[in-house]
């Protein structure tokens, strides 16, 4: 190779792109690149791992109870569909109403801390706490307290899902610019001013980061919990509630049926859901806030000078 | 002082001022005991353009801070005007801050962002929009009414926060390095315009600046502090007509003296306490 170039005269080039044209356009290609394998590569991981999975089963090398072959996992699901559809969506109604409470309650007590610090001094570790808590330890207690199932399930999730939207909204607040603080004191704005007007939209940015946190951890927390109601006695008697309609219930009949395929079927509609809320979640904050950070964007162009 | 008897021939003497704000004897220690301010006397105005000027930590900001309202002093009294309700009263609105950031809303439009002190003293939208209209326009924002400060130069964004300052139609406004992270050229043309704003709006301004060229540029007085605590070490008046924006004045023998005698008494100021 160095011979070679030595010894030959550099091929003529063409004369209306510059040496750093040339650059930059490698340079953009090479980003162009990176975002490209960014998708790419973890999906063809994919592939290549379900490829190697099929040929594994057909080749008859892994048992088919114990690991079914990515066609089976497909066709049951298309079986169950009628089943799964619905356990589908009862998962998703928990998780969703458990990120809104979440929210709703992570941004009044961290609005609250902001307001005090001696009502942050107490609530923030016990929050902390709550999330810590394995799902299955609280569940039970709250499916003891509540009347309807659901109402615990949705709490479960909340609870997971309190302290990322808590803590970030929490951070967002500490930056809030202090020449505007000192702007509201110096017009003399009232609280609720004050809260309305820099509080509510210093918070936003922060309220979305947690939410995006929070959302792929609320599917998971909903499942956990619905696993555990059947063997929760309810108020009324003590006989083991009846399976709750959602993703777990699906998974425990295939359990029971020694229906693997089904069992794979069901946990990849859950990991399927997990990514959807995280999806949606930041989808959400590309709404609200434009893409990168800050309202508004595409009001204008920047202006020079 | 050498610089005052080389006056302009025309229109050279200001009208007196009647006071708008006496400082008297105002010490200002921190939470941990740290003198800031002592003995610190002063008297401002109505149409002063006043610099403050000193070294780095002398109690300039905390100065305006302590003016605005925004934090007590240790020991002293500020006496406003009689008739006036300047001082941070719930309902002020005669007073205005202009911060070393322009702190403005990244959340708001530039409209909404000058609007705000309005907004917070009760006015509508619809009765305000002309008043923010007139003070977008005074600082040459106007068509920028609608954009989002993230799309604006930093100059732009010091204007706005001008225009924000000024829609209250304050008697005094206090800046603190409102300029100070900007270039050379957008510097000057600031300087200019904010001239021009003060002469046609009326009011008093306390600047503080580190750059000794534009307080003589800008002011009327020039306040010259010593290092902390800061106290007045010596004040110098800048018997010079406005407009000053022509650019004789800037390359004048006047403006040089001027500069020289300032920097003389910054570095007595500085080596006071080597």
């Amino acid at each position: 190779m160095d011979t070679a170039s030595t010894v030959r005269p550099p091929k003529p080039r063409r004369r209306h792109r510059t040496e750093e044209q040339r650059a930059a356009d490698r340079a953009r290609l090479a980003r162009a690149a990176e975002r490209a394998a960014r998708v790419l590569l973890p999906l063809a991981l994919v592939a290549a791992v379900l490829v190697a999975w099929e040929l594994l089963a057909q080749a008859q090398r892994v048992r088919p109870a114990a690991l079914p072959a990515p066609s089976r996992v497909l066709e049951a699901l298309a079986r169950q569909g009628g089943a799964l559809g619905p356990a589908c969506w009862f998962t998703a109604g928990v998780s969703a109403l458990g990120l809104a409470a979440a929210a709703v309650t992570g941004v009044l007590l961290a609005v609250g801390f902001a307001w005090s610090k001696w009502i942050e001094m107490a609530i923030r570790p016990v929050a902390l706490v709550l999330q810590l808590t394995p799902v299955v330890a609280t569940a039970p207690l709250l499916l003891l307290q509540a009347d309807v199932a659901t109402t615990a399930l949705v709490a479960c999730v909340a609870l997971v899902a309190l302290y990322p939207i808590l803590a970030h909204t929490r951070g967002a607040l500490e930056r809030t610019d202090t020449h505007l603080r000192d702007l509201y004191t110096l017009y003399g704005a009232s609280a609720w001013q004050r809260l309305r007007l820099l509080l509510v939209p210093t918070a936003l940015p922060g309220l979305l980061g947690g939410l995006r946190g929070a959302a792929g951890l609320a599917p998971a927390a909903a499942l956990a919990a619905e696993f555990v109601a059947p063997w929760v006695a309810t108020p009324a008697g003590a006989a083991p509630t009846a399976p709750l309609p959602g993703l777990a219930s699906q998974v425990l009949a295939a359990l029971q049926n020694n229906d693997t395929a089904l069992l794979w079927a069901a946990l990849g509609l859950a990991a399927a859901l997990a990514l959807a809320f995280h999806g949606l979640s930041a989808a959400l904050a590309w709404l609200l806030l434009g893409p990168g950070s800050g309202r508004g964007r595409g009001h204008g162009r920047p202006q020079p000078g | 002082m050498a610089a005052a008897t080389h006056a302009a021939p025309a229109a050279a003497a200001l009208p007196e001022d009647r006071p708008l704000v006496k400082i008297e004897r105002v010490g200002k220690r921190l939470a941990d005991g740290t003198p800031v301010l002592r003995d610190f006397s002063l008297e401002v105005g109505e149409h002063d353009f006043l610099t403050l000027l000193g070294p780095t930590g002398c109690g300039k900001s905390t100065l305006l801070r302590l003016l605005a309202g925004l934090s007590p002093a240790t020991t002293g009294k500020v006496t406003w005007a009689a008739h006036r309700t300047l001082g941070a009263s719930r309902t002020d609105r005669e007073l205005a801050f202009v911060f070393r950031e322009p702190a403005l809303q990244p959340w708001g439009t530039v409209f909404e962002n000058v609007f705000l002190p309005l907004r917070l003293s009760g006015m509508t939208r619809h009765r305000a929009d002309e008043t923010v209209r007139d003070a977008l326009a005074a600082v040459g924002v106007s068509r920028h009414a609608e954009a989002y400060p993230r799309e604006l130069a930093p100059g732009v964004q010091v204007r706005v926060a001008i225009a924000r300052a000024i829609v209250t139609q304050p008697r005094l406004v206090l800046m603190d390095e409102p300029f100070g992270a900007l270039d050379a050229m957008t510097r000057a043309r600031l300087n200019d315009d904010l001239l021009a704003v003060w002469k046609t709006h009326r009011f008093a301004v306390i600047f503080v600046t580190r750059s000794v060229l534009d307080s003589v540029y800008l002011s009327n007085r020039v306040v010259v502090l010593s290092p902390r605590p800061g106290q007045v070490v010596r004040e110098l008046r800048i018997h010079e007509p406005y407009p000053r924006a022509n650019g004789d004045f800037q390359v004048s023998s006047r403006f040089n003296e001027h500069v020289k005698a300032v920097q003389r008494a910054l570095q007595a100021s500085m080596l006071g306490v080597a």
